[in-house]
């Protein structure tokens, strides 16, 4: 009987043209956001082995730089405090970005290269540069598939179900229906295989259309491993309708009316997609206070000039740094402590903060859904800590190598093996200021050209999957009380 | 009998659960937004307020940091605000930089937050079809249609009963919501509207009407075409999709189409170049002055001065070839983003958000013109000081940085060519809904 009913379902829909329809409407989002997102992808792609090349042509720079730090020996010293530039030392972007976009954009940040005086080379990760992208996407946000599900589907899925039973009752049919011997958890049933068919069959044919444009694309190669990924998304997308096609016919059979079904089930959807998750991270900023960026910032540099100013009680400084002060190098151990001691509170009140959030946007299925897709596309919350654990090592390893660097050549080291001669005879000393140079250039491009080559790790399969298991087993939940809410509306509701 | 066909359409839609469920749902999310965006507001001028201190405090002749002031506008229609310049960093040796505010929230990527735009042209509209779908199909389904055209009634007044009666019933919860959303923002004790941004927000409110007025004659065109409302709503649904998602995210890359640029990474790959030309001649000229040193056997001081020349020159040759790329590259981004516009602006959704947004000062060219004023002050405030010159010690007298924002009559002229699509739109659909309404069977 449920298979009778299931078959009837599924047959008006196609009747009523809504299964094209809805073949339509997906197949063409799908191949437009899959097409825009490969050729996206193809440029990210060519952009990052570009900056790869570029770091051969940085290290070349150095060696000007280097030439010029010659600690006033050379009459030629530049403007040590320049900052030289920004170099990107980028993450491969993620192939299933193309699906999930989520927080890929964070995770290629530019770096600043800094030479501070006496203090050698640093690294500074710089948060900031959006002026690469046209503005344009800024305005109109783009279609990846996990936006089409979230939203489209979500939306799609109550168009399907909000006539279900509120349609039967008002054409009559419904009453005529339940005066055969047949159960209301029958119908339930037959109503939502019927109907969840006749939608996952257009969504599943338009997706794969657009997947096998993706195989068959040069401009991306995928292995096993994402293909397997790919699967499973699509799998907790068909749980995500079903949550959705569940409430729908709750709904359906609980309103009078089905144009009372639909703006219900319209409230329902804002409130899901939309409320509940801004107001879980708004919920989270109010109670987790974190002081801003700017703050923070602040905060910083007064601690310093602190530290500044009781250094310069002991000791008169002649450096000056604009935009900063004066400038103590004996004061510079203490600074960066402290500096460092303000970064880790705020970094732990944000994890915090981060972890209340996360909590309250899984009390919708919406939020579930983004955070388990987002992490098996490698572009979630735990990929971006990842990428930022790697680049903050990078600058502990790049601090390191050019301490060691510069003490190795600034230090005795050289002095010991080439003394230099006397400053009586200008040529050969400015000879062995010329040799010094590029010893101290060959040892920091070598020193250097490791650091760039550093990789940046994603997150496996078996890591992936252990990281969304709470939400994998919320969004199996979701589906459960979604069921048990329509099987009880069904039973409960009025049949004329 | 018109009345009472606008009457009649009216309150069939108010005394429903459709109806309170419309206004609940405009209400609760306008009310919601407004608590949440001026608060947002009011984290965002203290924050300025902290920055345009700390740069104060920190600036020199050597360099200066100028901050733009975020408006209450922009806030509510947040366009590109949040993705541009909040300040720009000029200093003697380099060009200007514009930067941005940090957002350290990864959950504002993955779960956008919600501005007037989004709840206008997505959830509004989303209503208007919704209040629009069976307004000929559903009757048509249940009879009364035909009951009404067994009654001396003309068909032309059936169908402007339908619109007027319908689209009342929309708007009143729509702008309720929204009045009382702007009422909330208004009385938020750290936000002031100046004259100016009411009456962008009131040019902004009669924009928000016609967009509502373009879908709901959709609605109501696509019920006139089909025999069934569960076709209709899905029809629509399609149409919807194809104007919100499918357009405007298609028009940058039919831009492209039209209009190549290299990528940023190949143009800064280009800027590098010239710019390791510049150091390697640097480098040549200082070696030269080195060897001129010794075997001239100039003072110190002298040499000194020969190679302070050198780096002026360098570091004008440098800032100039990177203000020149910068601004080149920033050039043919607009052009390519003005076309994406004009393409875009096919869509209802992109033409109301092109209009919201140039009215509240936050679409693409606001950014641009925020910029050129600072280049502006730039030249002003670093007037006759050369690198060395320049200290780095706090200036004497204090050049300080205002910006204005454009007026309401410049935003509106902008604003002008999106609105006139828009009645485009909603002319052409009506048009559409009357031929075919008169055309098609009752039953």
């Amino acid at each position: 009987m449920i298979w009778l009913i299931a078959k009837k379902e599924f047959h008006d829909n196609w009747i009523s043209h809504k299964i094209t329809l809805a073949f339509v409407l997906c197949l063409v989002l799908m191949t437009v956001s899959l097409g825009l997102a490969m050729k996206d992808y193809s440029d990210r792609l060519s952009s990052y082995s570009l900056s790869r090349s570029e770091d051969a042509l940085f290290l070349d720079r150095i060696a000007d730089y280097v030439y010029y730090n010659k600690e006033g020996e050379h009459s030629g010293e530049s403007n040590i405090g320049d900052m030289i530039d920004t170099i990107g030392i980028y993450r491969r972007p993620a192939e299933l970005s193309i699906l999930a976009r989520g927080l890929e954009d964070r995770m290629n940040r530019p770096v600043r290269f800094m030479d501070i005086r006496k203090l050698g080379f640093q690294i500074q990760i710089d948060p900031g540069n959006k002026q690469e992208r046209n503005k344009l996407f800024a305005l109109f946000s783009p279609l990846d598939f996990l936006f089409i599900t979230k939203v489209m589907l979500s939306l799609l899925t109550i168009l399907f179900a909000f006539s279900t039973i509120a349609g039967e009752r008002e054409s009559g049919t419904l009453k005529l229906m339940l005066s055969n011997p047949v159960s209301r958890g029958q119908v339930l049933l037959g109503k939502f295989l019927g109907g969840y068919a006749s939608l996952v069959a257009p969504f599943l044919a338009a997706t794969l259309i657009a997947l096998l444009l993706v195989a068959l694309s040069p401009s991306i190669a995928l292995n096993g491993e994402n293909w397997m990924r790919i699967t499973l998304i699509i799998l907790v997308s068909l749980v995500y309708i079903a949550v959705f096609f569940f409430i729908g016919i709750a709904i359906s059979a609980l309103a009078r009316r089905s144009a009372t079904a639909v703006l219900l089930l319209l409230a329902i959807w804002v409130v899901l997609t939309l409320v509940v998750p801004n107001a879980g991270w708004l919920v989270a900023k109010r109670v987790v206070q974190v002081p801003s960026e700017q703050q923070i910032e602040t905060e910083q540099f007064k601690t310093a000039r602190q530290i500044e100013d009781e250094a310069e009680k002991k000791r008169e400084s002649q450096s000056y740094l604009p935009a900063y002060g004066k400038y103590h190098v004996e004061a510079q151990p203490e600074i960066k402590k402290a500096v460092k001691a303000i970064e880790e509170d705020y970094k732990a009140l944000r994890q915090k903060r981060l972890s209340l959030s996360q909590i309250l946007t899984r009390f919708s299925p919406v939020g579930s859904y983004v955070y388990a897709t987002v992490g098996l596309a490698q572009t979630g919350i735990e990929d971006e800590k990842q990428y930022y654990t790697t680049l903050r090592q990078v600058e502990i390893d790049f601090a390191a190598e050019s301490e060691r660097l510069l003490s190795q050549t600034f230090g005795d080291g050289f002095n010991k093996e080439n003394p230099p001669p006397s400053k009586d005879d200008p040529y050969a000393f400015r000879a062995w200021v010329v040799q010094k140079s590029s010893s101290i250039y060959e040892n920091f491009k070598e020193g250097f050209s490791s650091l760039f080559s550093r990789t940046f790790e994603k997150s496996s399969l078996s890591e992936t999957l252990n990281a969304i298991r709470l939400d994998l087993l919320l969004l199996v939940l979701w589906m459960g009380l979604a069921f048990v809410f329509a099987t009880l509306a069904v039973v409960r509701c009025e049949v004329r | 009998m018109l009345r009472t066909i606008v009457e009649k359409e009216f309150l069939e839609k108010i005394l429903t659960l459709r109806f309170a469920t419309a206004l609940i749902l405009s209400l609760g999310l306008s009310i919601i937004s407004a608590f949440v965006l001026s608060n947002d507001y009011a984290q965002e001028l203290s924050d300025y307020n902290t920055r345009v201190q700390l740069h104060n405090e920190t600036s020199s002749d050597a360099s200066i940091i100028v901050d733009r002031k975020p408006l209450p506008l922009a806030t509510m229609f947040h366009g590109i605000a949040k993705d541009s310049a909040a300040f720009v960093r000029l200093s003697t040796d380099t060009h200007p930089e514009p930067g941005e505010t940090i957002d350290d929230n990864p959950l504002s990527v993955l779960f956008p937050t919600v501005d007037l735009v989004f709840v206008i042209g997505i959830v509004m509209s989303l209503l208007a079809i919704l209040f629009a779908y069976d307004a000929v199909s559903g009757e048509r389904e249940a009879g009364t249609l035909a009951l009404i055209s067994s009654n001396p009634v003309k068909k032309p007044m059936l169908i402007f009963g339908k619109w007027i009666g319908g689209y009342l019933s929309l708007i009143l919860p729509c702008s309720v919501g929204l009045l009382i959303g702007l009422a909330i923002i208004s009385l938020h004790p750290m936000i002031q509207f100046s004259s100016a941004d009411w009456g962008a927000f009131g040019l902004i409110f009669l924009g928000t009407m016609v967009y509502l007025s373009c879908f709901f004659a959709l609605g109501v065109l696509i019920s006139a075409l089909t025999s069934r409302s569960s076709t209709a709503i899905l029809a629509l649904l399609f149409l919807w999709a194809l104007s919100v998602f499918v357009i405007p995210s298609l028009s940058p890359s039919v831009a492209k189409v039209f209009y190549e640029i290299p990528s940023y990474a190949a143009q800064a790959r280009q800027t590098n170049l010239a710019v390791i030309e510049l150091e390697h001649q640097r480098r040549r000229e200082h070696e030269e002055n080195a060897l001129k040193v010794l075997d001239e056997r100039l003072w110190w001081d002298e040499g000194g001065k020969l190679a302070g020349e050198i780096e002026n020159r360098y570091i004008e040759a440098k800032r100039g070839t990177l203000s020149k790329s910068a601004s080149d590259y920033r050039r043919k981004l607009q052009k390519q983003e003005q076309i994406a516009a004009v393409i875009a602006s096919v869509s209802p959704y992109a033409s109301f958000k092109l209009f919201a947004t140039r009215l509240a000062g936050t679409d693409l060219g606001s950014e641009d013109k925020f910029v050129a004023a600072a280049e502006h002050f730039y030249n002003k405030y670093f007037e006759g000081t050369s690198i060395f010159s320049a200290s780095g010690r706090p200036r004497k007298e204090k050049l300080s940085f205002s910006y204005t924002e454009p007026t309401v009559s410049e935003r509106l002229k902008s604003g002008l060519a999106p609105f006139i699509i828009l009645l485009l739109f909603t002319s052409l659909f009506l048009i559409g809904g009357y031929v075919i309404f008169l055309r098609s069977d009752v039953k």
